[in-house]
């Protein structure tokens, strides 16, 4: 019954997902539905939490090495919500505009969230010199592709082009526009679409019949 | 030499990139930046709107992908506040849900809009697709208040709105999933309205096909579609501004690809060359 | 760009800039700065989402919705609660059912939603003329458009070996078209990462700027 009873709630749930497409009595199950799976994603994010703090909390109880960065993610962790859910202004969510929390968000997260992300261009810079060569046609024609997109989508590429005596009477942004992106790419981004889609669907079906159930985990 | 210089210490191609983004920053090109048309299309979609059209902007993006996103919405707010036009804000993430208020208060101060009455920002639910899918025809079967705790029904602006019907223009500044995907399958293609989109660059080439198909009317790609837009606009900002290391940048990028490729190949040859001699 | 109004403001564009220099100096090496900046990031941000969570859904949505005398809501909560109960390993199984919920909305969402944006739009949208068009260039676009999508998912098509005068060339062309596609998609992702950066290098000069404009009163 442990794994037998949430096929069945895939089932049904899927089901009734399908139906209120069709069948507009069930409109007001399908609406039920949806407010339930926000409220229960949002509890996701509870469990994220809860489980840094178990994890986080059984390496530093164990000293383990490294533990007082540990010790520093727990009080991120435990400021935060402190700052999120407790301190709250008179007439103020603790979310709201000039308060701790937003502080917190604008000094401290966004800062972190963005360079951790912007190292990317470093690493991508270096794996281009590494890695990628010309050695068969097809990544000759990636290659080529790349070039043009980069040299030409930026305005000093479109600037130098302009400049160039045959050439340049062609607008190269056109040719990156509408024949590169909007052509070959639309073209080649389309198939993979579909080919995904098909198997999206595929995997969906298998799912809601229940011969899909790697979701459920465990062997119990 | 040409050892060395295939081992080259990716410590010192941080160091030229990094010198290739200040550069033009400090010193700027100021190169002239020409719109496309997936970028037009964002333009004259928001430039058809009538006074007083509702429009949805759903703010889909997080810091990592600010600095693209937010001047795109930025842009359009200014856009659309020119028009006379009113928005209604949502987010799919918890982060846009902020940053949609950042860039409303910003652009409602210096266009002198009221919060309430042309704006409402009724910030984030979880669930993706999921919460599109909720709102159908009434935003209230999702929303009971809006970012900061008022209630729905409190704010004028709401009055004229019910469900997706209701809106002239739906627009998303998307970064990944969930996002532009999720507005085209409800938004577009099951309630039919018309929907322009800005994305990150690494997912605009995803986007082609939708605005191949008719199922996006524009696209803002990146920071150069950020870049056209603000120009378009006339108020060009911190787009406009990052084009020009963006550029010098691209043009670095390509002069390493070509250095690695020229070692590769006289290393290719030299190894022929002495495959040949011990034969 | 953040306005300098108050002096928390400039502390905490000063704070901004401190951590962002701490992710940045990884680039050189794995350093202490670098850690801390990343657990940091981490704590945060679980802290973050759970907040936002808790006011824009589990307030309104679930508290409001209880308030009001809708029981039926106390499912979504016991529901919900069941799946934080995966943290103990002897009830962990209980965390199925949400799960499978969740699961089944989402799978039944994607066999209409996929089919309808994603199928049946796309392939309407690839059935274009290929002649009697108005002008040369449409007629080429739309060429390469249908044998650019026909020749792509031939190439997909694992179960016939892509052999043959027809099979296999339509597969080799298939590929070719996907490369190209594929250096679109690598030059657009050098772009997006390099925005990313030229953001964070703004912001640094932007730390520098409000911080100069406040002392300067």
């Amino acid at each position: 019954m442990k794994r037998e009873i949430p096929l069945l709630i895939t089932l049904v749930a899927g089901l009734v997902m399908i139906l209120q497409f069709y069948a507009t009595p069930l409109a007001w199950l399908g609406d039920l539905f949806n407010d339930f799976y926000n409220i229960i994603l949002t509890f996701a994010y509870v469990l994220g939490a809860a489980s840094l703090l178990v994890v986080n909390g059984h390496k530093i109880q164990r000293q383990a090495p490294g533990w007082g960065f540990n010790l520093v993610l727990l009080v991120s962790l435990v400021t935060t919500l402190v700052l999120g859910l407790f301190l709250r202004p008179a007439g103020h969510l603790p979310i709201d505009e000039g308060t701790a929390f937003d502080w917190l968000f604008n000094h401290v997260f966004t800062p972190l969230s963005a360079a951790t992300y912007s190292l990317l261009a470093f690493f991508i810079a270096s794996a281009s010199f590494r890695a990628f060569k010309a050695r068969s046609i097809e990544s000759t024609l990636l290659l080529g592709t790349a070039f043009l997109v980069m040299l030409f989508r930026v305005p000093l590429g479109e600037a130098l082009w302009n400049q160039l005596p045959f050439l340049g009477r062609f607008e190269i942004g056109v040719i990156v526009e509408d024949w590169i992106m909007g052509g070959f790419n639309a073209a080649g981004q389309r198939a993979i679409m579909l080919g995904a889609s098909v198997g999206l669907i595929s995997v969906s079906l298998k799912i809601l019949l229940g011969i899909e159930r790697s979701y459920l985990g465990g062997s119990e | 030499m040409l050892r060395r210089l295939a081992d080259l210490d990716r410590r010192w191609i941080f160091l030229v990139v990094a010198l290739a983004v200040v550069a033009p920053l400090v010193w700027p090109l100021r190169l002239p930046i020409e719109p496309s048309a997936p970028t037009r299309g964002v333009y004259a979609a928001v430039e058809a709107l009538p006074p007083g059209a509702l429009v949805c902007m759903s703010f889909d993006y997080g810091p990592g992908t600010k600095v693209e996103c937010h001047p795109m919405a930025l842009a359009a707010l200014r856009h659309a506040f020119r028009k006379e036009a009113k928005v209604v804000a949502i987010a799919l993430w918890p982060e846009g849900a902020l940053f949609a208020r950042e860039a409303l208060r910003q652009v409602g101060a210096e266009m002198d809009r009221a919060e309430g009455l042309d704006y409402v920002n009724l910030g984030y639910k979880s669930g993706g697709e999921v919460v599109l899918r909720g709102i159908a025809d009434d935003f209230r079967n999702i929303y009971s208040t809006d970012l900061a705790g008022r209630r729905v029904d409190e704010l004028p602006l709401m009055s004229r709105v019910r469900g997706w019907k209701s809106f002239d223009l739906v627009c998303d500044w998307s970064m990944g999933n969930p996002g532009l995907l999720q507005h085209v399958r409800v938004v577009a293609t099951q309630y039919g309205r018309p929907l322009v989109a800005g994305v990150t660059a690494v997912t605009a080439p995803e986007a082609y096909p939708f605005l191949n198909s008719g199922q996006v009317q524009g696209l803002l790609s990146g920071l150069r579609g950020a870049a056209e837009y603000e120009v378009m606009v006339g108020h060009p900002g911190t787009a406009t501004r990052g084009m020009d290391a963006q550029s010098v940048v691209h043009f670095v990028i390509a002069g390493f690809i070509v250095v690695a490729n020229l070692l590769y190949f006289a290393d290719r040859r030299e190894r022929r060359r002495r495959q040949e001699r011990n034969r | 760009m953040t306005e300098t109004s108050s002096f928390s403001q400039v502390v905490g564009l000063w704070v901004g800039g401190f951590l962002t220099l701490c992710v940045f100096s990884f680039l050189y090496k794995d350093n202490v700065f670098y850690k801390l900046a990343e657990h940091i990031f981490v704590g945060v941000s679980a802290g973050y989402w759970m907040c936002i969570g808790f006011w824009q859904v589990l307030y309104p949505n679930l508290w409001g919705k209880l308030q009001a005398g809708d029981w039926r809501y106390a499912l979504a909560a016991i529901l919900g609660l069941m799946l934080v109960a995966r943290l103990v390993p002897r009830i962990a199984w209980v965390g199925r059912w949400p799960l499978a919920f969740m699961v089944g909305i989402f799978a039944g969402f994607n066999i209409v939603y996929t089919m309808q944006a994603q199928v049946l739009k796309q392939v309407e949208a690839t059935l274009v003329p290929l002649w009697g068009n108005p002008d040369v260039a449409t007629t080429l676009l739309n060429w390469i458009l249908v044998l650019g999508v026909l020749t792509g998912l031939m190439y997909f098509y694992f179960s016939v070996e892509h052999k043959g005068p027809v099979f296999g060339t339509a597969a080799r062309i298939g590929i070719q078209v996907l490369m190209i596609a594929f250096g679109a998609a690598f030059g657009y992702t050098v772009m997006a990462r390099v925005s990313l950066l030229i953001g964070r290098v703004m912001y640094l000069q932007d730390v520098w700027i409000k911080t100069l404009e406040f002392f300067r009163g």
